[in-house]
């Protein structure tokens, strides 16, 4: 059997503040193959970040604390890694791209610079082959005329070119995983559908597997193999993508899915259920959308539901899955 | 291009607008005539030395009288000194940059890292002993810290003069002394501007890319902490002048600081009004230089 890219176990990421202590990642497993799009939906607060920055060992300090679990990269536990050891794998193994290419770019560097710099801590490149690899990553991103653009600052460009050079400087020493929180958010949509496609592109070209966090699944439809559904710091669910798009398990997925905007507006809103999330600093028992489910029993106030396997890769957390899935 | 020339009319437009305040000051000062006169001297007398000195003509033509004089260098004679004004202020001013500069130098060697560290370590021991320095170092009036320089140093422990120009040991006490306030004001500056720039999606990124935490910070975040550290350097560098009055004084160092305290003492107004505009004209400079330097390192100020 061969071993998956990433393997994340019943990992635990809690955050200690002031008012108390933020569950915002609370026994979440998941894994990614080598060169598949695993999508990671849910509403905003839900955990998504916290679960992609404890990935990368770089939690809001002082606050953020892996508190549990594994999270394997090709068979190697990142959670017992040294700090100096993490610096190595960032940027080289995995990289990350963040939601807002407004103020993702250093504004005093030039982006010539700026992409060149994993290149130069990793690679160790000589100045005149930094060059053209630069450039190599620029058109490759379909900057037009990078041997102009390598000059440029990052206020010279609009938001859709940032956000590519952001890419360009994610994949510039070809790592196997990419996390992507959010990317095409801040984007227009005809921006948004031309940078997905660009992604796309990328991953068939580079053997590249990519996580993308997202709450649209206008974008999960365009770009996810499989789909893992968070909630309140847990994954309640997680399928093929067209398995959840036909036959949605979990009543919050349903939800989620019934106030998806259409695919061709903007979708810069968050989706809109009844009611509130829970809060993350109490005690919480039982399912943990219960208070909002239409369908929830006593049991589902009780206990936390057993994941359930409702056919082939796709699992569920819910007390009443079978029922649901009927109904669906 | 445009910048600078924009930045360059604005520094000529300060500067006339003090030759008239300087101007206008000289004029409310009393009766020039009554400093420079012999009591005894008549009416007659009087109307004669008020023709010779132009005081006879309109505000106006005086004003542009004094501007044109000025501009070669002119403020009239020295009453206390009897030599040109310009000249006795410029003799005194080496003086008075040695002791900037030195204490510029050490403040800002000592404060920008020492700021740097302690927003990277944030509630660390330099932290807080920094914040412990820069309560004192903010509060304190600078007179009171020279004094206590010199009872420590010089009274009590007698390993330096208490007064004087002289070799290197003359000048560690007020270069201490009017790097102090700076130190402790350039260090809480670069300590909030590098906390503020240490939290922003570029430096996470940067994280994010494996890039060593020596450079993230001192190149990647110092660099946009720059602008700000600029400019509180060249305030700094006006805010010494002002200083330099005091800590002058205290040292008996003989600069413009002390210079100015004892013309006015002597109502020797052409050296103040030489001293004052001077010194006008090199405050214009230093922030016509920072201004140039914030565009250099920040090419959102440049490129518009
Ligand atoms: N820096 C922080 N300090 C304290 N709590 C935080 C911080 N960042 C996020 N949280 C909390 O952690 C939880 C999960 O947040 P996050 O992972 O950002 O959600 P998502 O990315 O799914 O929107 C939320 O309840 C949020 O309020
Ligand atoms: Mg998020």
């Amino acid at each position: 059997m061969t071993q998956p890219l990433l393997k994340v176990d019943d990992l635990r990421t809690y955050l200690f503040t002031r008012n108390g202590i933020v569950r915002a990642v609370d026994g979440v497993s998941f894994h990614v193959d080598a060169g598949e799009t695993l999508g990671i939906v849910g509403e905003s607060g839900s955990g998504k970040s916290m679960t992609a920055l404890s990935i990368q060992r770089l939690l809001p300090r002082p606050a953020g604390r892996i508190v549990g679990g594994e999270i394997r990269l090709e068979g190697e536990d990142l959670v017992a890694k040294s700090e100096r050891q993490m610096s190595a794998i960032r940027g080289r193994s995995m990289a990350m791209i963040l939601q807002d290419p407004m103020s993702s770019l250093n504004p005093v560097f030039t982006i010539g610079q700026q992409v060149s710099d994993p290149l130069r801590t990793h690679r160790k490149l000589p100045p005149g082959e930094l060059r053209k690899a630069v450039e190599r990553l620029l058109e490759m991103v379909r900057i037009p005329a990078p041997q102009t653009r390598v000059n440029d600052y990052p206020h010279q460009m609009s938001g859709g070119m940032r956000q590519r050079i952001v890419g360009a400087i994610a994949l510039s020493c070809e790592p196997k995983l990419l996390i992507a929180d959010e990317p095409t958010t801040a984007l227009d949509v005809t921006v948004q559908a031309q940078y997905l496609r660009l992604l796309r592109d990328l991953q068939a070209r580079l053997g590249l597997a990519i996580i993308m966090i997202t709450h649209d699944f206008g974008v999960v439809a365009r770009i996810c193999d499989r789909v893992a559904v968070m909630y309140a710091g847990r994954i309640v669910e997680t399928a093929a993508t067209t398995t959840l798009f036909d036959r949605p398990a979990h009543p919050y997925t349903q939800a989620l899915m019934r106030s998806m905007p259409r695919l061709d507006q903007r979708s810069d809103r968050l989706p809109a259920i009844d009611g509130q999330p829970p809060d993350l600093r109490q005690t919480l028992t039982g399912c943990r959308f219960a208070p909002r489910c239409a369908h929830a029993s006593d049991i589902c106030r009780q206990q936390y539901p057993e994941m359930t396997v409702v056919s082939p890769g796709h699992a569920v957390n819910c007390w009443h899955a079978d029922r649901m899935m009927a109904a669906s | 291009m445009d910048y600078v020339l924009q930045r360059l009319l604005h520094g000529v437009l300060t500067l006339l607008a003090v030759t008239i305040v300087v101007f206008l000051l000289s004029r409310l000062s009393g009766d020039p005539l009554s400093l420079i006169l012999d009591p005894a001297a008549t009416a007659a007398d009087r109307a004669v030395e008020l023709a010779r000195l132009g005081l006879d003509r309109s505000y106006i033509d005086q004003y542009l009288i004094f501007l044109g004089n000025a501009l070669g260098g002119d403020f009239g004679e020295s009453i206390f000194y009897k030599a040109p004004a310009f000249s006795v202020f410029m003799q005194h001013l080496p003086a008075t940059l040695e002791l900037g500069v030195v204490a510029i130098a050490v403040s800002a060697a000592i404060a920008i890292p020492a700021g740097v560290v302690s927003a990277v370590r944030k509630g660390g021991i330099l932290d807080t002993a920094a914040k412990a320095f820069a309560l004192t170092g903010q509060s304190a009036p600078i007179f009171w810290i020279a004094l206590m320089l010199v009872l420590v140093f010089s009274v009590v422990l007698g390993w330096l003069p208490t007064s004087g120009r002289g070799g290197l040991s003359h000048l560690v006490l007020p270069a201490l002394t009017l790097g102090w306030y700076s130190n402790a004001f350039l260090m809480r500056v670069t300590r909030s501007s590098m906390l503020d720039v240490l939290d922003a999606d570029y430096i996470r990124l940067a994280r994010l890319e494996g890039l060593p935490e020596r450079r993230i910070v001192w190149v990647h975040a110092l660099k946009n902490a720059a602008g700000t550290i600029v400019t509180t350097l060249g305030l700094m560098t006006i805010s010494l002048v002002t200083g330099a009055v005091v800590t002058e004084t205290v040292f008996a160092w003989p600069g413009v600081g002390r210079l100015i305290v004892e013309s006015i003492f002597h109502r020797d107004f052409p050296v103040v009004q030489a001293a004052v505009t001077v010194i006008a004209a090199i405050v214009i400079l230093i922030n016509l230089a920072v201004d140039l330097i914030f565009a250099w390192i920040d090419p959102r100020v440049r490129l518009g």
